[in-house]
């Protein structure tokens, strides 16, 4: 099963690297980066240039890559039903669940390679133009470089977390709409809704949607001089992040597995 | 409207260790709270004159003399008037009532009334009281008395332009006299003053600049300390000369006088406190900062903490406003521990943030403690920590007056022991009309607040130990439910035991 699972994916995969979009979901996210260059000026001066990195990171990161990653989830499908291309992918030996998990496994990736780009922006330009010196107030180090960088790797395993989670979430409800276009304004419409119903419910600490912007939280206040801890926030990222991947991954197999294609 | 709070209490209440029991005590007022010593501002004074070991409350104007073995019944008796301006302290079993003709000292009698005997000043002690009298603040009963030299009685602290002085009364001449002096050798400082016009002709105005006489004064034991802010270029620094006090032959003191120091540079906002029962000072500032590393600028509430040299003893940055009191001896140990809070209303990117501001009832807040370390060090990181949720009925983006009170750290009292057990507690306004404490214990807070108690919505809430049996008590005061114009309606509640 994993190596049709894993031969689906590259197959998948090449399909995506002829499209579009990806490539211009990846210009916009380094444009986006280097756009924070207007607000946080990088020079090399003795002053560490954090500043950059958390704004480059709250836009990409908090902002954009999600954004991307529904729509990139929520058209994985849909389109193919639209185009009635996936009655002729299923006719290969192979089930439909793991045709279903190759899409996921795409949607991650793309997810990632998109994380990556903003990773790369954000830093490849502080190390050559700008200066890493720790956080420091008053002459004296709060934070050291050293701590920082951990904490914005921390951040990045982390963030595949909630990314994954937004994937899945994305490919579940291309799995049940249909139309491309009603697929991804649902998907982006019920984020929003779930986004905005999250604290009056007081279940912002069980929805997976709170925590795109948590992996960076600790690194933005160690940037400004503030102390952060990852408990107990990392427990609740982990597990509503997990457990919606589970429900949705299970969710989108049952309906899948039972439809009837046209 | 009283008896009303009364129903809601005994509805409400419930069946824990301890709860609130409303008393009638209609002159007592609770302030607000010294953010560098922790102590609370009152219009009274506990001093056992009845000797019936309950504590008697005196006022500027009266004594209520605790009755019934401490059931918080009172009988009031009133003070002699004298000449205005006037300050009334206390110290041991007696009352001393300071005015401008002379002191009144006043000890118990029989039937809860106090006998008055009447000092007159010596020549030349009553100018400086006259000018002293007329600088102080006369609304609350003042700490004017002290014994620096630990006899037993009572020295009178007055200052005046060039010194404090030290006045004693002699029960045998009935005579006010100066026991010591300490001139103020710290010069005072020229005041910067607003830029005046000189054109037109009329409208000229000879600006004379003015001088600052205002000094920090410490006493502890026979030590006396003052400072005296300076500034420099690079910010603030306090000039501090320190006297030692002792009694000497013919009823005089001593006074022999340190070696000058100085601290600093410190930033503006630096003032000096005592971080120790033994009189160690610590150079304490806090400021906010609306940072922006987001659309949305957030509050950064920064502390900062000097021992005496431009290095920093500790630095605390958090997301937030104010708290409500910098610097309290939580655990009762002789040293201030500094206290920190934290809104996690502010934290996260911007999407949270306007989502919480926009939708969110119930907010998260955590107070932190940084106990002070033997060797008089802090941590950055708090020792302990708690997570409240406080309950605003409304979104923040509502502005509503619970909301106000939060911003104004008035929600949380860190100040109080209504536990007797010697640690402050946490009381909290955890909704509307809801009370939680939480006990502060060796190894930190509890999960559950230890008591919760209903009252009429709209309150604000002060703590202090009001019938003086060592475990504080509630001031709750209701503006909205006042009838008459510029009145308020309060009520004190004194903590007990619920047990029978």
């Amino acid at each position: 099963m994993i190596s049709r699972i894993w031969i689906a994916f590259r197959i998948e995969l090449k399909k995506v690297l002829k499209q579009r979009f990806i490539y211009i979901s990846g210009a916009f996210v380094l444009l986006a980066s280097l756009s924070t260059l207007g607000i946080s000026a990088v020079h090399k001066d003795q002053s560490s240039d954090y500043d950059y990195v958390v704004r480059a990171t709250s836009l990409t990161m908090n902002w954009l890559i999600p954004l991307m990653t529904i729509i990139f989830g929520a058209l994985t499908l849909s389109a193919e039903y639209t185009s009635g291309a996936l009655r002729f992918m299923l006719v290969r030996p192979l089930r439909r669940v793991e045709y279903l998990y190759a899409k996921i496994l795409v949607t991650v990736f793309y997810a990632v390679t998109l994380t990556t780009l903003a990773v790369t922006a954000a830093w490849v330009v502080i190390v050559l133009k700008g200066d890493l010196a720790g956080v420091y107030y008053g002459g004296e180090v709060l934070f050291t470089n050293m701590e920082i960088v951990r904490d914005y790797a921390l951040g990045c395993l982390t963030y595949l977390l909630p990314l994954s989670a937004a994937a899945t979430y994305a490919v579940f409800l291309s799995t049940v709409v249909r139309n491309t276009g009603t697929a991804v304004g649902s998907a982006i419409g019920l984020w929003v809704v779930f986004d905005a119903l999250k604290y009056p419910l007081r279940l912002e600490q069980f929805m997976f949607t709170s925590y795109t912007e948590f992996p960076w939280r600790v690194f933005v206040q160690h940037c400004q001089g503030i102390d952060s801890y990852w408990r107990p926030g990392i427990f609740y990222c982990v597990g509503s992040c997990l457990a919606a991947v589970l429900v949705f991954l299970s969710a989108a197999s049952l309906i899948f597995r039972r439809q009837d294609i046209p | 409207m009283i008896s009303s709070y009364i129903v809601i209490f005994l509805l409400f209440s419930q069946l824990g260790p301890l709860h609130w029991e409303p008393v009638d005590l209609p002159g007592v007022r609770l302030g607000g709270v010294d953010r560098l010593t922790g102590k609370v501002k009152t219009n009274y004074r506990h001093a056992d004159l009845n000797q019936d070991g309950h504590p008697d409350l005196v006022f500027q104007d009266c004594v209520l003399f605790s009755n019934n073995g401490g059931e918080a019944k009172y009988d009031r008796a009133e003070l002699p008037a004298t000449p205005l301006p006037r300050l009334v302290g206390v110290f041991s079993e007696n009352v001393y009532i300071l005015h401008p003709n002379g002191v009144l000292v006043g000890n118990y009698q029989e039937q809860n009334t106090l006998t008055f005997h009447a000092y007159q000043f010596d020549g030349g002690v009553q100018t400086s009281v006259n000018a002293f009298l007329k600088g102080v603040e006369i609304s609350q009963v003042n700490d004017f008395l002290l014994d620096p030299d630990e006899d037993g009685d009572p020295e009178i602290v007055v200052l005046d332009e060039s010194s404090i002085v030290f006045l004693h009364c002699n029960p045998e001449s009935h005579a006010v006299s100066q026991k010591a002096s300490i001139p103020l050798d710290l010069p005072p400082q020229l005041v910067a003053t607003e830029p005046g016009t000189i054109w037109p002709d009329n409208e000229r105005k000879i600006i004379f600049p003015t001088l600052d006489y205002s000094y920090n004064f410490f006493a502890q034991g026979t030590k006396i300390v003052l400072c005296k802010r300076e500034k420099v270029n690079a910010g603030v620094q306090y000039r501090i000369q320190s006297f030692e006090l002792e009694k000497a032959e013919s009823g005089k003191m001593s006074v022999k006088t340190g070696v000058p120091q100085t601290a600093g540079p410190f930033p503006d906002f630096v003032q000096p406190c005592q971080k120790s029962s033994e009189g160690n000072l610590a150079f304490v500032g806090e400021s906010l900062v609306w940072r922006s590393l987001s659309p949305i600028p957030v509050p950064i509430h920064e502390v900062i903490m000097y021992s005496g040299d431009a290095t920093p003893i500790v630095r605390v940055r958090n997301t937030g406003l104010a708290p409500h009191s910098l610097m309290v001896d939580m655990n009762h140990d002789g040293r201030m521990d500094l206290i920190t809070e934290r809104m996690l209303l502010f934290e996260g990117d911007v999407k949270e943030i306007a989502l919480r501001v926009a939708t969110q009832r119930v907010l998260e807040h955590r107070v932190n403690i940084h106990l002070q370390r033997d060797d008089g060090s802090f941590d950055r990181l708090p020792d302990f920590s708690k997570d409240f949720s406080v309950n605003m009925g409304v979104p923040p983006i509502q502005d509503s007056e619970m909301f106000r009170q939060y911003q104004r750290a008035e929600l949380i009292k860190v100040t109080g022991d209504f536990t007797g057990d010697g640690r402050c507690d946490v009381l909290v306004k955890t909704s509307e009309s809801r009370l939680s404490l939480y006990p502060f214990e060796k190894s930190g807070f509890p999960n559950v607040p230890v008591l919760e108690q209903e009252f009429e919505p709209g309150f604000t809430f002060a703590v202090d130990d009001v019938d003086g049996d060592g475990r504080s008590d509630l001031m709750l005061c209701w503006p909205a439910l006042s009838d008459e114009p510029g009145g308020e309606k309060t009520q004190v509640f004194v903590t007990r035991d619920s047990s029978p």
